[in-house]
């Protein structure tokens, strides 16, 4: 346990340290200049189910974020790779067995060496930011790859929720993780995530992109350029997932405000939401413009423009903060709520004080604060919360007026990142050990 | 992409012998990403085997920047960022690369001094939108060093990074006395907590087994985020320009034996190899021929080849001519078996035949003379259908049991030669060397597919 | 799969001493200016334009063109220009050897290396350095004065962007291409 050597040799080395040396503010120079980049540094990584982040420790931001693919085929006259389905265990089919999965992440993590981390992968050791979902067997395949395949000589791996919170500078707090093909929510106490207290939906990123393309099949239009032809609904092909992600990442925001109770509700035969809610959707849109346009192709019509209701744009997210009764599944706050719960009652009340939202669809603008305002909400309806509504909080602090410093995407990967720079050890596994028995330490091994 | 070369490395850590080849639909995705045209093959000539790019070792051997082309010496990559320290710069918008132009003055001061900024000559975006304008054309990068240095991401990082540092030796400090005081004790130190992480245990454990309020959470000074700068508007970093990433050349090893198939010329502007071992080189190129001489023997092409299209009917039996190319300076012979295919028979009517040596005359020849002479050699073979020099076309008959719209051939393909132990570069002469000299048979085998019908 | 061989009428091209085969029906001016390395072929429709060259007594060649190119069938040469201290000029347009221009492409680079085949309806915008080795792929937009590194493939746009890179074997691999081309090139 290469690193745990490491903390003994800082921990005798403090041993001695004056108390008064302790509170004295280090230097603000940058962790490279002081210690020697080559010797500490690691290469981070955040493989999720959707995103693959890159980057070295110490850095601020990483060096490469991409989308990770579940399918390759080639194209071109090369014959070079591209990638199909977007995340790693594919659009719909789980079944990827795991000579596969070693392939696909050999693929795209090697092709991150080759290109942005631009070194020997025998030269550094790793660190992992692992969500609480990770799968088990993606944890393995991971460990085969980057132990086995690419010969790093140590992989250490970091709670991802108790990352996010470094980045706040705090060691408990409550972290909603929307990932891509379902979100956590897990209480971390005093630098420990409880996972066994953890909520989960299996709502997140890609939930979202198809209500967000249903919504778009049903309410937008397309308007081919040639004027002969008038404005047609839009097709699947014109509604691709590049299409569909663009306008989440770039056009979707979240509404500050729920639909009232009465109009809750989706129509009738579970076709998107009631006409009486879409009409209060629609007279409630604060955007300045109704609708937004977004150039296009369709196979059918050429090139063209996406007409899109801005109240669209903004309801999009709405079944997965409040869940979608018509399918029987929970939202956000549910899971907020199930987790509050669930954690000691004598821990409530601080958790709730520090709630951080990461993943990759909390960049959406809006997220944290219709969270928040509807856990508020929520808690004060039940007698039960009531007292625990006054207390609900972010932790994340601000810098300015317009949001977080950290996209709260990248937040678990600048975690680790501090968490590496400032020494803290992960959970390792060798590269010797793990040849020698594959074991790879996992919390749901340990919990039993 | 008709012919893929299937290369046997079978993942990580895998034993590689156990690899055939992945069939069936659920499949598809592996054998997507283990197929490969011969051309990005390697070919470790100790193990005999072909290496993909998937199963070398790499290893960067110089950096260049992709745009301006300057060499980096390897010790200042990381300490810029793998990006190059040079103007270089690509559009926050479309990511081309942006170029320093001229504006009117400073607002600020009425002197009328030049004022730079970066432009995008693709998209009209100027550097100007988001505050940068700059005082000298030169040393840009430097310059947004210095505004980066205030910028409140930058910042924020810093400071908790120092915070952090500051927690983890009141920690360890902490742990330290209390394992002193706990091993005087007699009692075990604790044994790790993975799912909490090391420091945060060792952090409870201290202030519980010490007694004193040294390091819980509460105790702690909070941190405390940077003061905003009121100067320093934030950003995101997706709106501003990025340096260039730079670029490697790899120099690739065999992953079994460390022997070096790949070792470029670390100059940016070199694309020669000092060293460069590729399956094309020592591996029969296996060909769809467009069109051969027809039976008759007269000139120009008569009977045309090409690959069958599907859809492919039940109990037809649809020929497939393949052409094999010899690339060495030695004979070499080629056995071909076919692999198993649901739903298709397939018959490979020239099993085994021989290739003969690669020789610059045959470069020159014109096709067509050639084949009044070679073709009588080749008749008499079965399955045979044209041989001309170092190559020879096969035919293959494939007969579906179901209606299919395409099909892949699976081939094993096994070819040996002996090895007359003369450099390849060295002058060759086929099968010129002395009957004293050792020679080693060589032989490789390998999976080709040949996939027929619409291309998917 | 194999080229097949591709037969042209007699008198389609002009075939010089050095092998270049120039299509009758292509659009060549100021052909003082431009010199062909040998055994390049000139499809018909494709314009070269030699007579955009730099004013003034010059007698640097405003096009050259290295040996075994394929200039595809109306595709256009133009040499790029700009105006520097305030004069306008057009710069040379140097093409290496073993370059295949696809069909309808337009070029306007400052330089072409050696080794680089470009698809079809691709735009090379002006003073672009595409370097050895490169491979374009069909409709890319290549946007002016862009820099491709040697062994890039690039693809989309405007502006084309490096989608991937080629093996190491392409020197080899599109000198045999070219040279096949040529040999397949033969008349009725």
């Amino acid at each position: 346990m290469a690193d745990i050597g490491s903390s003994v040799a800082t921990r005798l080395g403090l041993a001695a340290t004056p108390a008064g040396a302790l509170r004295r503010p280090l230097s603000a120079a940058s962790p490279a200049l002081l210690y020697g980049a080559a010797a500490e540094e690691r290469v981070v990584l955040d493989v999720g189910s959707h995103t693959l982040r890159a980057g070295f420790s110490g850095d601020s931001a990483p060096l490469h974020c991409a989308a990770l693919f579940g399918e390759f085929c080639a194209a071109g006259p090369s014959g070079r790779r591209v990638g199909r389905a977007r995340g790693l265990l594919g659009a719909d089919g789980p079944d990827v067995d795991d000579e596969t999965l070693d392939a696909l992440l050999l693929e795209q993590i090697r092709e991150a060496y080759r290109t942005h981390l631009l070194l020997d992968p025998k030269a550094r050791k790793v660190a992992v930011a692992e969500s609480p979902l990770l799968p088990l067997r993606v944890k393995q395949a991971l460990c085969r790859v980057l132990l086995g395949s690419l010969r790093v000589p140590l992989v250490s791996f970091y709670p991802s929720s108790l990352a996010g919170l470094v980045t706040c500078g705090a060691m408990a707090g409550l972290v909603v993780d929307c990932g891509h093909r379902s979100s956590a929510v897990v209480p971390v106490y005093d630098g420990r995530p409880l996972n066994a207290y953890m909520a989960c939906v299996p709502m997140g990123g890609r939930a979202l992109l198809e209500g967000l393309r249903a919504l778009l099949r049903q309410f937008a239009v397309f308007r081919p350029f040639s004027g002969a032809q008038g404005d047609h609904p839009p097709d699947d092909r014109t509604l691709d997932e590049d299409t569909c992600a663009r306008v989440l990442r770039d056009l979707c925001s979240i509404a500050p405000r729920p639909a009232p109770a009465d109009r809750a509700g989706s129509a009738p035969g579970g076709l998107g939401p009631a006409p009486g809610r879409v009409e209060w959707f629609r007279s409630n849109c604060d955007a300045p413009e109704q609708t937004v346009r977004l150039a296009a192709v369709s196979p059918a019509h050429g090139r063209g423009v996406l007409l899109i209701p801005a109240w669209v744009l903004e309801r999009a997210a709405e079944p997965l903060l409040a869940g979608d009764p018509a399918e029987d599944r929970l939202g956000l706050v549910d899971a907020v709520v199930q987790c509050i719960e669930r954690v000691p009652v004598d821990t409530r009340r601080h958790l709730v004080s520090r709630i951080l939202v990461v993943g990759g669809v909390a960049d959406m603008p809006g997220l944290c604060a219709r969270l928040l305002a509807d856990l508020t909400a929520r808690l004060r309806q039940s007698p039960r919360w009531h007292a625990l509504a006054a207390d609900v909080a972010l932790a994340a602090s601000h810098a300015g007026q317009d949001g977080a410093v950290f996209r709260a995407s990248e937040r678990p990967w600048i975690g680790v990142s501090l968490a590496v720079a400032a020494k803290i050890g992960g959970a390792d596994v060798k590269r010797d050990d793990f040849i020698a028995d594959g074991a790879v330490p996992d919390w749901t091994r340990l919990a039993q | 992409m008709a012919v893929q070369y299937y290369c046997p490395c079978a993942g990580p850590e895998r034993d590689a012998a156990a690899a055939g080849p992945p069939t069936g639909g659920e499949r598809r995705v592996l054998a997507a990403l283990r197929a490969w045209p011969i051309e990005a093959l390697y070919y470790c000539d100790d193990c005999s085997e072909i290496r993909c790019p998937r199963c070398v070792v790499e290893e960067p051997a110089g950096y260049h920047c992709p745009n301006c082309l300057f060499d980096v010496p390897t010790a200042s990559v990381r300490s810029e960022k793998n990006c190059c320290a040079r103007n270089c710069f690509q559009c926050p918008v479309c990511t081309h690369v942006l170029s320093v132009v001229e504006g009117e003055s400073c607002a600020d001061d009425g002197q009328g001094r030049p004022c730079y900024s970066l432009a995008c000559a693709v998209c009209s975006w100027d550097s100007r939108e988001i505050g940068w304008e700059f005082e000298k054309a030169t040393g840009i990068s430097a310059q947004i060093e210095r505004m980066r240095a205030r910028d409140a991401t930058a910042r924020e990082y810093t400071g908790l990074l120092d915070y952090w540092r500051t927690v983890q030796r009141t920690a360890a400090a902490a742990a330290a006395a209390a394992a002193a005081a706990a091993s005087s004790a007699g009692q075990t130190a604790p044994g790790s907590a993975f799912a909490g992480g090391p420091f945060a245990h060792r952090l409870a454990a201290a202030s519980r087994r010490s007694g004193t309020k040294a390091a819980t959470v509460d105790s702690l000074p909070a941190y405390q985020a940077p003061a905003a700068d009121a100067g320093a508007a934030h950003r995101t970093r997706g709106g501003e320009p990025q340096r260039v990433r730079l670029h490697t050349k790899l120099s690739r090893r065999c992953r079994t034996c460390h022997h070096i198939l790949i070792k470029p010329e670390s100059k940016a502007q070199a694309t020669r190899f000092k060293i460069q071992l590729m399956a094309v080189n020592f591996l029969p190129a296996i060909t769809i021929p467009a069109s051969l001489p027809g039976p008759g023997g007269g000139r120009g092409p008569t009977k045309t080849a090409g690959l069958p299209a599907g859809p492919f009917q039940a109990g037809s039996t649809v020929p497939l001519v393949l052409r094999f190319t010899n690339p060495l300076y030695t004979e070499m012979t080629v056995a071909v078996a076919a692999g198993a295919v649901d739903g298709a028979q397939i018959d490979v009517l020239a099993p085994r035949f021989t290739l003969a040596p690669f020789a610059e005359l045959w470069e020159c020849d014109d096709d067509d003379d050639g084949d009044g002479d070679t073709k009588h050699a080749g008749r008499d073979r079965r399955g045979i259908v044209h041989h001309h020099g170092n190559r020879i076309a096969i035919q293959l008959e494939i007969t579906p049991q179901a209606a299919a719209d395409s099909l892949t051939v699976p081939l094993r393909i096994t070819c040996t030669h002996v090895d007359d132990l003369a450099d390849v570069d060295t002058e060759g002469k086929p099968g010129g060397s002395g009957p004293g000299s050792t020679r080693r048979t060589v032989e490789s085998s390998f999976w080709a597919y040949v996939s027929l019908g619409p291309a998917h | 799969m194999e080229l097949g061989v591709t037969t042209y009428k007699k008198g389609e091209f002009i075939e010089t001493d050095t092998g270049n085969k120039v299509s009758r029906r292509s659009l060549i001016f100021g052909s003082q200016n431009i010199v062909l390395g040998g055994k390049t072929v000139v499809h018909s429709k494709c314009t070269i334009r030699g007579d955009l060259r730099r004013a003034g007594l010059t007698h640097q060649a405003a096009v050259l063109i290295g040996r075994f190119c394929s200039l595809g069938e109306a595709s256009v040469l133009r040499p790029p220009y700009k105006t520097y201290k305030g004069v306008f000029s057009y710069y040379p347009l140097k093409i290496g050897d073993h370059v295949d221009i696809g069909e309808n492409s337009v070029v306007e680079a400052a330089s072409i290396g050696s080794h680089v085949r470009i698809g079809r309806n691709c735009i090379i915008g002006r003073f672009a350095i595409i370097k050895d080795c490169c491979l374009v792929e069909d409709n890319a937009v290549i946007a002016p004065n862009t820099v491709v590194p040697s062994f890039s493939v690039v693809a989309g746009g405007p502006p084309a962007k490096v989608v991937a890179r080629l093996p190491e074997s392409t020197q080899e691999l599109f000198e045999a291409y070219s040279k096949d081309k040529y040999s397949k090139l033969v008349p009725q």
